[in-house]
């Protein structure tokens, strides 16, 4: 047998690595391009889209550290959300919207977006009132529960009234996407063991019209 | 007491560095609980008007206190407020994933910053005085040795490293996430400590059982991505073990204790005033153990003072 030249060597090694990094690397890929997929839990104020999010946050947990109320969870392996990042379960602890941004500031990276300059402008996810069937207000009950609760009452949350003939009429808790923070209030707050109302990821719940549709009907550019 | 002099320095930074991150949620200056039942919070004001709903805001905080000395984890961190920490590696995966502009001022100060120490110190005194991983791994590797478990030799060489440190930056760039922190054991466990372990510890089992019966300091010494980088600093640092060769009668005792022992072939072998090899963890395992003292730390710089030895045709 011919004794591999050191050159050869060199080459099959070299080419051995290459293809080991790529193929490693591709699979690795794969497997993290799965962590976005799916709804993207509750990130705190100002997270950038998820997507970005997970390229920016450092895992570090010092959004979790100055966040006043606890609010702010840091994912385990094991608990559904990407490793180290933080995220909030409103039902537990809802955001409670410090007026200083506590959590924002202290993020040594962009993965917050340090423009953001208002609580208000926070988008941390939409919140819905998904279950028709047991929320007390539409079996005909004022409970408003949520809606007392809401911290932009009035512009994130409303009463519809909704008359019902000689019965009587539906109080109903209304949600504002142009307003809502996402905080997480109203999910916090439901009386029902399972809450009524949920904070959502927005682009799990938000519809979008194409860009050649009309505005709404009473919109006067129509 | 001499014989574990460095290792017990070495523990006692490990356990230190630990208490001063764990001070935090311990000493905690928070002072207002998040309400403890949903009636609490609500807002009971008349219908229309807009309430603010932090009604008592946290009490202002007298300057800092136990609980704001170290904020943050290994992964990024803040001292007093003022001085940011950021893991070199981490940052450089952000980059690759979300690229450089988004990272930030105060993560590049960071990393600037961690640089430095460990330019400074020794790359991977990281491995041997900072991580809390090491801790695991060397008591596997203890128990190893004691118990005569897989008395095997490794398979693996050490470069490997060196490989998974490739693919978790290609991985980062293809992925745009930042791919090691999803299996990264030495974050898993740290903020393991601070913030609740989850699955976590299952992994960090698995790293154990790993290096016990596997492989000889598997993770530490021939895996960690981590170690790779901080290698490839150590490469420059300036804190070395130096070597006195005139004092040295090959025992050889040196060589069993050391987590990377083909560092130490090029000073005992081959006479070299200093062990340069990056992936010298500066643990100083083999100063403890040599009964001659010619091991010991300087600087990288040879001194004039030193004998050279002379070459032997």
């Amino acid at each position: 047998m011919r004794e591999k030249s050191g050159r050869r060597r060199f080459l099959a090694l070299s080419l051995r690595t290459v293809a080991g990094i790529t193929i490693g690397s591709t699979l690795f890929g794969i497997y993290l391009d799965g962590e976005k997929a799916g709804a993207a839990p509750l990130r705190p104020p100002g997270s950038l889209p998820e997507e970005e999010f997970l390229g920016s946050c450092l895992r570090c947990g010092l959004c979790a550290k100055d966040c006043p109320y606890d609010a702010i969870r840091m994912a385990t392996p094991g608990s559904g959300v990407a490793t180290g990042t933080p995220y909030i379960e409103p039902r537990k602890i809802p955001c409670y919207m410090c007026e200083d941004i506590p959590c924002l500031q202290a993020c040594p990276t962009g993965a917050m977006d340090k423009g953001m300059k208002h609580i208000e402008q926070a988008r941390m996810g939409l919140a819905v009132l998904h279950d028709q069937e047991t929320c007390l207000a539409y079996l005909g009950q004022r409970c408003e529960v949520c809606y007392r609760a809401c911290p932009l009452l009035e512009s994130a949350m409303t009463i519809e009234y909704r008359p019902l003939g000689p019965q009587g009429a539906l109080f109903l808790p209304t949600v504002h996407a142009e307003a809502c923070t996402g905080c997480g209030f109203c999910e916090h707050v439901c009386i029902l063991d399972e809450p009524a109302i949920k904070v959502y990821d927005i682009s799990t719940v938000k519809g979008e019209r194409g860009a050649h549709y009309r505005k709404e009907t009473g919109d006067e550019t129509v | 007491m001499k014989r574990y002099r460095w290792l017990l320095l070495r523990r006692t930074s490990q356990l230190l560095v630990l208490a001063l991150f764990l001070a935090g949620p311990y000493f905690d200056t928070k002072q207002l609980e998040p309400p403890a039942d949903a009636s609490e919070s609500l807002n009971l004001s008349p219908i229309g008007g807009p309430v603010a709903v932090q009604s008592a805001e946290p009490a202002v905080s007298t300057g800092p206190g136990l609980g704001e000395l170290v904020e943050g984890s290994l992964n990024s961190a803040d001292i007093l407020g003022i001085l940011p920490l950021t893991d070199p590696l981490l940052f450089l995966q952000g980059t690759m994933a979300a690229g450089w502009t988004v990272m930030g001022k105060t993560a590049v100060t960071g990393v600037l910053v961690v640089l430095l120490f460990y330019l400074a110190v020794g790359g991977r005194a990281y491995c041997s005085w900072v991580c809390p991983v090491n801790m695991i791994t060397d008591f596997a590797h203890w128990l190893r040795t004691r118990t005569g478990i897989g008395r095997h030799k490794g398979r693996l060489s050490g470069n490997e490293r060196y490989l998974l440190l490739a693919i978790v930056l290609v991985a980062s760039l293809i992925s745009g996430v930042i791919a090691f922190e999803v299996i990264n054991p030495v974050s898993i466990l740290h903020r393991g400590l601070l913030y609740g372990l989850g699955l976590g510890w299952a992994i960090l089992a698995a790293l154990f059982l790993y290096d016990l019966l596997v492989e000889p300091r598997g993770w530490c010494s021939h895996l960690c991505p981590i170690g790779a980088f901080y290698s490839l600093v150590g490469r420059f640092s300036l804190v070395r073990v130096r070597f006195h060769d005139e004092r040295c009668d090959r025992c050889g005792d040196c060589f069993p204790v050391c987590p990377e022992p083909q560092v130490l072939k090029p000073s005992i072998s081959g006479g070299a005033p200093r062990i340069l090899s990056g992936n010298c963890t500066n643990c100083g395992n083999c100063i403890d153990i040599c009964h001659a003292d010619a091991l010991d730390f300087a600087t990288r710089f040879r001194d004039s003072s030193q004998p050279k030895r002379e070459t032997t045709p």
